[in-house]
């Protein structure tokens, strides 16, 4: 069954984008333009595999919306990838704090928000050799450059959930 | 604060995923039609529509792999904020040229 990844995101194009790349990739995607119909379906529905959530959207925040995740019984442990146009550090480091599974820039045509969902998902088959994403790596991978060089399951990663 | 110059000729050719070539040509239509309403939107002295909208097109560009138009639009977000209308007056005609005049290779 195909992992289901929730895109949370206001704009039209970026959305499209996402579902386009999220299917070719191989997920099932559920989309909600605003932060209403994000927070009606936690509770409502079962949690997906990951949650990709901008943070400026419309009627309630992404921050609210991640705090509602972490509150509920069902949601709390689902990872969260906020994907956002800022890259300001103080910020991302809130966000991180605040629950965010780990933090991605809009840049570069969505590549590293790709590799940081594989290595989420699929930590113990993401290739050590590829390039850590920029923001992952700064604020919540921080394995030292030895331990790259060897395959390592799932307990080897370390995530700010 | 130093205003980032940015150099638009050598930005002009973008390479992009063959796989979002359904999705470009909307895709920079929307941000003209973005322009225009930056360009209203500053006319009427309403900077915050100016910086929703800039702000989205930061995001957008990243996205799809055009930084540059990421970079202009962050520039005009960023002096919307500041409530500077006149680097939004100088910028805002550049950023529409250069979406006149940006090439696309899939690949």
């Amino acid at each position: 069954m195909k992992p289901k990844i929730l895109v949370v995101e206001d704009e039209q194009d970026t959305a499209e984008l996402l579902k386009h790349v999220l299917e070719r990739e191989g997920f099932s995607v559920l989309q909600a333009k605003d932060g209403r119909q994000a927070s009606s379906l936690i509770g409502t529905v079962r949690p997906p595999s990951l949650v990709l959530l901008d943070l400026v959207i419309p009627y309630v925040s992404g921050a609210e919306l991640l705090k509602l995740i972490r509150d509920h019984p069902d949601w709390a442990r689902t990872p969260v990838i906020v994907v956002s146009a800022d890259s300001y550090q103080p910020d991302i480091q809130q966000t991180l704090s605040q629950g965010a599974t780990a933090y991605v820039t809009k840049q570069k045509g969505s590549a590293d928000l790709i590799q940081a969902m594989k290595r989420i998902l699929h930590p113990s088959a993401s290739s050590p050799k590829q390039p850590i994403v920029k923001k992952l790596a700064k604020a919540v991978r921080k394995r030292p450059p030895s331990a790259r060089r060897r395959p390592r399951g799932s307990h080897g990663e370390k995530r700010a959930a | 604060m130093q205003r980032k110059e940015l150099d638009t000729e050598s930005a002009e050719l973008v390479h992009v995923d063959t796989s979002f070539e359904p999705l470009v040509p909307k895709f920079l239509t929307n941000r003209k039609k973005e322009v225009v309403t930056m360009h209203d939107a500053l006319a009427a002295k309403d900077l915050e529509t100016v910086r929703k909208v800039a702000h989205g097109m930061k995001g957008a560009g990243g996205s799809y792999g055009f930084d540059h138009i990421s970079e202009m639009a962050a520039v005009i977000e960023q002096a919307a904020k500041n409530g500077d209308p006149v680097t939004i007056e100088r910028d805002l005609p550049a950023l529409g040229s250069y979406l006149d005049r940006v090439k696309v290779v899939y690949e």
